[in-house]
């Protein structure tokens, strides 16, 4: 076997997190990455409850419960370092077409203009923030940021949901492997919610939903402590707290405070090669979005709701040609006070169980299948008008995925697939107006990253 | 900040015999039978670079060979503008069409001697975005005047093995919190050929001290003359100068001085007083 030496994205790893290793600090001057996301549903476009909140809720996964039909991200960043040792980073991300959430929809749009107004999937910002660090009266190792940023973010490989984040507005300060930082979120969406597209008042702007009486806002702040890197076990253990608050509401109503707790373990593929990474989350109060998970989805949580949530997921390398990948999910929502969450009677528990096995049959075609099965325990039957409390998902999914080799920019990938979904509730409706509790579904996604 | 994570998740990243051909030209058997261009580094083809330019360029079997003392390799030549003070020299050598040259760099002085050789460890990988390709590259601040001639060659010692580098994929995944997705990481054999592309930016100028480099020409450019030479200039300025072709005899005057031919301005005078 020939020599391989792998220049890993520990390279970048290393550069960007401002190592005293590098000589260069960070990735000097102007650098525009991008990726796109397209998916085609073929003959019917989907509402995001078609597609999005079945992979959101842990029921199923797969290509076809994507709600973005067309999405475009384009980052911007700037680096520089400076003879005194310091170094500066500005990150601005951009995205267009990103429609899950609030009342997103995947609308095949042509090309006449005005595509859409007062909802999802408009351009924004997803990131914009500058990093300062190893200033000349910092020790080193030591940087500051501020601005608009999704902080510290961890997803499973098969759900793509986002369990770990401080998604918002704030600043923090980091030493090496640990930091300490502020970020606040305004609770719900900035689009408007109502019924058929129509706003319900022209002069009030839909950002101001969540308003006390004296329409001051009602934002949610998180204080992360964080400290990464511990090694042990054969692998690297990551440790977070957030300590989370609300202003402007009545504790009554929604949860003012809020404590989430993380425990984070990486290593190989549970001791064969590959690798893996396992977390073990306890939330409570406006915390219940799986601990650790802020951001302004935090915002409808009950003070005495209590989430318990473990994640465990990685990819094996079987063979030369042959991955794995791998998730195993819990979620266990309580609240001992009130009875029930969301009136499920004693709260609820998600269980997911994905596969997805990829096989590399040359170095521009593999064929993937991602096989998930998914049971979600409520109270009673009766609490959700369900046959029974314990109901079973199960999706599969298959398709061929074209890619390219090293010489093509952007390395696009298209990827045919095909989706069977079922349940064992006979009342669950994978679309609207379905009239089965199983589904069939075609369509082509393509991806491209630069 | 997640480092030790990467480097992990990096060894243990999609490695594998690649089933793909290995392209020709990473062992290139013709650069062992050719033969080196020239006699020495002095009359190496030198391109002359401007003061602030940028250029793209291939080192292959076109290119010409030299013999550095541990291997012999294609390579390309430059020297810096005469107005040159202070340059920031950038040069990357790009990773495409499965094959890379891994760069070595030779500074030299104003006599063509070697003075500092930048290794290729010492070249920093750059991963690509939406207007480059992955590539080494390495920024150099240096002093024109000092060391105004520099060659680009390969480094031959790991000719042959495979470079891999992250999908695009998994640098975005890196920086989104998304989890490491399952794609093939990009590979390029690291071969005698490869692109190369270099940025001078000339940061100072120079004056040009005339003396100066009249003395280092004539101390450069030693070469062992063959006696059958020197008696054709002599003779040849002797006969023009005879014949009253004057510009012809200052000309063939210029070349000899140029040869270090001796005695060829004695030869000149004597003739032309003997008119």
């Amino acid at each position: 076997m020939k020599k391989v030496s792998v220049i890993a994205a520990a390279v970048a790893a290393t550069l960007a997190a401002g190592s005293a290793l590098a000589e260069d600090k960070v990735n000097q001057g102007w650098q525009v990455n991008g990726y796109g996301h397209l998916l085609y549903n073929v003959g019917q476009s989907l509402d995001v409850d078609e597609t999005w909140h079945h992979r959101r809720d842990y029921r199923a996964a797969g290509a076809a419960f994507s709600g973005n039909p067309n999405q475009v991200e384009f980052t911007v960043t700037r680096g520089d370092n400076y003879e005194s040792g310091a170094w500066s980073k500005y990150v601005l991300k951009t995205e267009y077409g990103n429609n899950e959430g609030g009342n997103g929809r995947g609308f095949y749009t042509s090309s006449s203009g005005n595509e859409g107004h007062l909802e999802t999937g408009q351009l924004e910002f997803k990131e914009a923030y500058v990093e300062l660090g190893d200033l000349s009266y910092f020790t080193d190792g030591l940087s500051i940021w501020a601005g608009k940023r999704y902080l510290n973010r961890q997803s499973g490989i098969i759900t793509k949901e986002f369990w770990k984040q401080s998604s918002g507005v704030g600043g923090g300060i980091q030493y090496n492997d640990m930091g300490i930082a502020v970020v606040s979120a305004d609770a719900g969406e900035g689009s408007c919610v109502t019924t058929n597209g129509a706003a319900e008042d022209y002069s009030t702007s839909c950002k101001n939903t969540k308003l006390d009486s004296d329409g001051s806002s009602t934002t949610m702040t998180s204080v992360d402590f964080y400290y990464y890197g511990v090694e042990a076990l054969g692998g690297r253990f990551d440790f977070d707290a957030k300590v989370m608050s609300r202003t402007n509401v009545d504790e009554s109503n929604s949860a003012k405070d809020g404590l989430g707790l993380a425990i984070t373990y990486s290593r190989d593929f549970y001791g064969f090669d590959g690798w893996s990474l396992t977390g073990i989350t306890y939330g409570k109060g406006i915390a219940g979005t799986k601990g650790v998970n802020f951001g302004q989805w935090n915002g409808d949580w009950d003070k005495d709701d209590e989430s318990i949530f473990i994640t465990s997921y990685g990819v094996a390398n079987v063979t030369d040609n042959l991955q794995l990948g791998t998730e195993v999910t819990y979620w266990d929502l309580s609240n001992d006070t009130k009875g029930n969450v969301w009136s499920s009677e004693g709260g609820l528990s998600r269980l997911f169980v994905g596969l997805t096995p990829s096989y590399k049959v040359n170095d521009n075609f593999r064929m993937e299948a991602v096989l998930t099965y998914a049971q979600e325990s409520i109270g009673n039957a009766s609490d959700w008008g369900r046959q029974s409390a314990d109901t079973d998902f199960y999706t599969a999914t298959l398709a061929p995925v074209f890619t390219v080799n090293a010489d093509y920019w952007g390395r696009p990938q298209i990827k045919p697939y095909v989706t069977y979904m079922t349940s064992s509730e006979d009342s669950y409706k994978w679309s609207k107006g379905a009239s089965d509790s199983d589904e069939t579904r075609f369509g082509i996604e393509a991806e491209i990253w630069f | 900040m997640k480092k030790s994570w990467f480097a992990l998740l990096g060894a243990v990243g999609l490695l594998g015999c690649s089933s793909a051909d290995q392209p020709q030209s990473s062992i290139d058997t013709t650069l062992v039978q050719t033969d080196v261009c020239c006699e020495s580094l002095v009359t190496l083809p030198w391109t002359p670079l401007e003061l602030n330019e940028s250029l793209e360029f291939s080192i292959n079997h076109n290119s010409p060979v030299w013999d550095f003392k541990t291997h012999k390799s294609y390579f390309s030549a430059f020297k810096f503008n005469q107005r040159a003070g202070n340059v920031e020299l950038t040069i990357r050598s790009v990773m495409a069409q499965g094959e890379v040259l891994q760069p070595l760099v030779a500074l030299l002085d104003v006599n063509y001697n070697v003075v500092k050789t930048i290794k290729s460890s010492e070249f920093d990988v750059r991963f690509s975005d939406a207007f480059a390709k992955n590539r080494y590259e390495k920024q150099l601040s240096l002093d024109a005047t000092k060391t105004p001639y520099f060659i680009i060659y390969a480094d031959s010692s790991r000719l042959g093995e495979k470079v891999v580098v992250p999908h695009p994929a998994k640098l975005r995944a890196e920086k989104n919190g998304d989890p490491l997705p399952i794609v093939t990481d990009p590979s390029y054999f690291i071969s005698t050929n490869g692109f190369i592309h270099i940025d001078v930016e000339s940061k100072s100028l120079s004056g040009v001290n005339n003396q100066n480099r009249a003395v280092v020409r004539s101390q450069a450019r030693k070469l062992s003359v063959l006696p059958e030479t020197q008696s054709y200039y002599h003779t040849s300025i002797e006969k023009a100068v005879q014949a009253g072709e004057i510009p012809k005899a200052l000309s063939l005057l210029d070349e000899a001085k140029a040869l270090g031919i001796e005695g060829a301005q004695e030869v000149f005078v004597k003739a032309v007083n003997a008119k």
